[in-house]
């Protein structure tokens, strides 16, 4: 994979046009910066556990759909 | 169960020499992505492998992904005898390295590393230029994708938009 990145001389405002074309969501990091460090890590636990949550419920419902499925065809 | 707050409370306990890299010091620094281990580049000496090892002994580690049965104690003699280990713990998966890609060792590693308060007490974490270097030398695909997000919060902390 290949990515252009800015130089190492390009000014923070050309880095954030950049980014934000590349798809990175400033509005998200600047909520992240306003935040401490322990604050920072305990949102990115949550969305962790989140996705775990997700991940877990679509393995159960997966295997609690498959008698169904059967069933239907 | 990922607990950094316990991990990082262990090795404060044994007074452990260390510097949080890797994702971990990212979110910390700022970085949006999650992360599910802690890894720390540590003092490569005899004393600091004896504090590591008793810090985490009592945490039950194996070595992640070793085929299972596979012997194993994490005690100063192993830590001597390698230099990066990829561990499960009750507190969840930490890796310890002994040096960084683009950076070097602990000593280069903490030169690129700033204090940071993290649940409760202070423990130093790599900066973003350390972790953008890091990142860069690593060249991963993952790695170049989060080197966009390093490299956005750069320019924010530039402009000062942090605090």
């Amino acid at each position: 994979m290949e990515i252009k990145f800015p130089p190492d001389d390009a000014t923070p405002d050309e880095v954030l046009a950049w980014a934000e074309e590349f798809g990175v969501d400033l509005s998200m990091l600047r909520e992240r910066l306003r935040m401490t460090p322990t604050e920072r890590v305990e949102r990115s636990l949550q969305a962790l556990a989140l996705a775990d949550a997700f991940r877990n419920s679509r393995k159960v419902n997966h295997v609690s759909a498959r008698p169904v499925t059967e069933s239907i065809a | 169960m990922f607990q950094p707050d316990r991990l990082l409370k262990a090795l404060r306990d044994a007074q452990a020499i260390y510097v949080v890299v890797g994702g971990f010091a990212a979110v910390a620094q700022g970085a949006t992505y999650m992360t599910s281990d802690l890894d720390v580049c540590y003092q490569r000496d005899d004393g600091n492998h004896q504090r590591i090892a008793a810090a985490i002994q009592p945490l039950k580690p194996s070595l992640r992904n070793a085929p299972i049965g596979l012997p194993f104690k994490f005690d100063a003699r192993t830590l001597n005898a390698g230099l990066n280990f990829t561990l499960s713990t009750d507190a969840g998966d930490v890796d310890f390295l002994g040096e960084i890609s683009g950076l070097g060792d602990y000593a280069a590693v903490k030169s690129a590393a700033e204090p940071r308060e993290l649940f409760g007490h202070t423990v130093f974490v790599l900066t973003l230029e350390g972790l953008i270097v890091a990142k860069q030398a690593a060249g991963r695909t993952k790695d170049l994708l989060h080197l966009s997000e390093l490299r956005a919060l750069q320019a924010l902390r530039g402009k000062s938009e942090q605090p």
